[in-house]
């Protein structure tokens, strides 16, 4: 089945276990989005986690401050993000992906297993984000994560202060299945059945930014062929199908291109790429 | 501009029109050309319309097998793309080849000629150097009389009668010269500016919806998208200028024109397969290969492609 994916406008009434990619630059209208967050994940017996850069205390304040929360605030676990996730030793704060992801993974489960129906997280992580060391570190953690969250029940809204953070919180909005409008043109988020998928509009006004997130999510694909859920594509142009081939060459793989789009097959075809070939969807794939 | 030599040959590079009068002079002049590239290991590559086609499939048999065909009528349409064909062909081979090349018809209309003579022109220029030969054939007594003049001007040789000889009007330069003319314009044109590459999604946007209310077809508007962002970005990353995109409807077409302030250096941009490893410089190339027709005019101030689509392209037939 395909996983739900979209651009909305908030982070109301989503799917159960929506993994959310939040850029925002007022802090009040991120609060209003994480108690919308909240007050679902509470209401349908979510464990729920609220994670900032804040201390505790600060936290545990903004949470009282929100009407729909204030009176259930015990059942909310806070946590300052230098405790949340787990880091290299020495990098200043750059996570440990694998070991963090795990630890998600793990708290999902006994939340499950303690009678709650999932777990949810809410995470603002503009502090573990902001060297290009942090950013490809936590590429690795939301690649990864998301393609547990397609499979797992756990979920959570990742919010990346962009006053901070400026354009480079896209680089990590973009691997989210749900985005807001004008956080990034594309996403590149997990799907059952393949290795990742992509969709929305790849062309030259974010190409750094694609080949930044290939170049970063690369390594972590282990698939060959690795197969792309490419049938919301919405537009990709060439130099985007020349990069995916010249990735796939470099080290010897092959990538398919899942679409029943007539234009995507014509234009691999006229591009004579070796690495990359597009294969329609059927109902048996 | 790049410039040509005076007869268009390099080492061993001949490039030959021939005006026949009818059938028996067409394969009289095409068969024994097919025949000894054959006999020498010379790959063949023949592009000529359909009628022609199966004319020299009747007459050459069984030899068919060895030889590559393509039918202009469908993939050379517009006269910008048979020189990637033709290209391709002899960069799939190491030695040199043969083509029989007949760009120009009777049936070619006045919008497609002028980038016909372009490419007989360049035909010089992207081969120069090679071993290749090249035959176009001309039929003498159906097209215009400035038809084969301006096949004397492309050819540095002219084959007629049983007997080649030098073309005395053999001018390539002049020839693109004389058909680099200002474009026709529609006052119904609509149009969207493109200034950075951000805006290529609004300017995506645009074409949909505008050609659509035009009768593009859902495949036309998917290929429409492809070849106006094509355009404007190369524009952008060329010029460091705005693009300016035009639609209108032109009898059976959908127009789609870009211009800018660039000056377009390379006759040969976007005729010819990019590299293998390069990531730029296929814009164009695309956008020849998914068109009806390409038309250009070149100035040193100003750039203006024009591309013309049908409605319903879902009858294309690639290469």
């Amino acid at each position: 089945m395909t996983r739900p994916q979209g651009v909305v406008p908030s982070a109301a009434g989503l799917i159960p276990f929506a993994h959310l990619g939040w850029g925002y630059t007022d802090r009040a209208e991120f609060l209003v989005q994480a108690a919308a967050y909240i007050a679902d994940g509470l209401k349908r017996n979510h464990f729920i986690a609220y994670v900032g850069e804040q201390s505790r205390d600060e936290l545990q304040a903004e949470l009282a401050a929100m009407p729909a929360i204030r009176e259930r605030l015990d059942e909310i676990q806070v946590t300052p993000i230098e405790e949340h996730y787990v880091y290299l030793p020495g990098s200043g704060g750059v996570v440990d992906a694998e070991r963090s992801v795990a630890n998600y993974v793990a708290a999902a489960r006994q939340a499950i297993a303690n009678g709650y129906t999932g777990f949810r997280a809410v995470v603002d992580a503009a502090a573990v984000a902001r060297t290009p060391e942090q950013r490809a570190a936590m590429t690795s953690l939301e690649y990864v994560v998301d393609q547990k969250m397609a499979v797992e029940p756990f979920s959570a809204l990742c919010a990346y202060d962009t006053r901070q953070l400026g354009s480079a919180a896209a680089e990590l909005t973009c691997l989210h299945p749900f985005t807001r409008e004008g956080a990034s043109s594309f996403r590149l988020y997990a799907q059952p059945g393949t290795t990742f998928a992509l969709t929305g509009e790849i062309d030259a006004a974010i190409d750094a930014l694609f080949a930044t997130t290939l170049h970063r999510t690369w390594a972590l694909m282990q698939d060959d062929p690795v197969m792309v859920d490419a049938q919301d594509l919405q537009f990709i142009s060439h130099r985007q199908l020349v990069a995916l081939d010249h990735c796939a060459r470099a080290d010897h793989r092959t990538i398919v291109l899942r679409t029943n789009q007539r234009v995507v097959t014509r234009l691999v075809g006229l591009l004579g790429l070796t690495h990359l070939r597009v294969e329609p969807v059927t109902d048996q794939n | 501009m790049q410039t040509m030599s005076a007869h268009g040959e390099g080492a061993g590079f001949v490039h030959s029109a021939l005006f026949y009068r009818d059938q028996p002079e067409y394969l009289h002049g095409v068969v024994p050309f097919i025949l000894d590239g054959l006999r020498k290991g010379e790959p063949v590559l023949v592009a000529v319309p359909t009628d022609n086609l199966a004319l020299l499939r009747d007459a050459l048999g069984d030899v068919t097998a060895e030889l590559t065909m393509a039918d202009l009528c469908v993939v050379g349409r517009n006269p910008a793309r048979i020189l990637g064909i033709e290209s391709a062909f002899a960069a799939g081979h190491a030695g040199p080849v043969r083509v029989v090349g007949e760009p120009i018809w009777p049936g070619r209309t006045a919008d497609e000629y002028p980038g016909c003579v372009q490419h007989e022109a360049l035909v010089n220029l992207a081969f120069e150097g090679t071993g290749a030969s090249v035959l176009c054939p001309y039929d003498a007594c159906q097209l215009a009389g400035d038809v084969l003049a301006d096949a004397r001007m492309t050819h540095p040789l002219v084959a007629q009668s049983g007997s080649r000889g030098s073309s005395a009007d053999y001018a390539p330069d002049d020839a693109l010269a004389r058909y680099n003319q200002p474009l026709p314009h529609s006052p119904e044109a609509v149009a969207y500016v493109t200034n950075t590459h951000a805006d290529l999604r609004a300017l995506r946007s645009f074409a949909a919806r505008h050609a659509q209310w035009l009768g593009l077809s859902p495949d036309g508007l998917a290929d429409l998208q492809i070849i106006a962002t094509e355009l404007a970005t190369n524009s952008l990353d060329h010029t460091g200028g705005a693009c300016r995109l035009a639609l209108w409807r032109h009898d059976a077409h959908v127009v789609c024109e870009a211009s800018d302030s660039g000056r377009l250096g390379d006759p040969l941009a976007g005729r010819r397969p990019p590299a293998g490893d390069a990531v730029t410089g296929r814009g164009l190339f695309l956008v020849n290969a998914m068109a009806d027709l390409v038309r250009t005019h070149a100035t040193p101030t100003g750039t203006t492609i024009q591309v013309y689509l049908r409605p319903d392209p879902a009858l294309e037939v690639t290469a």
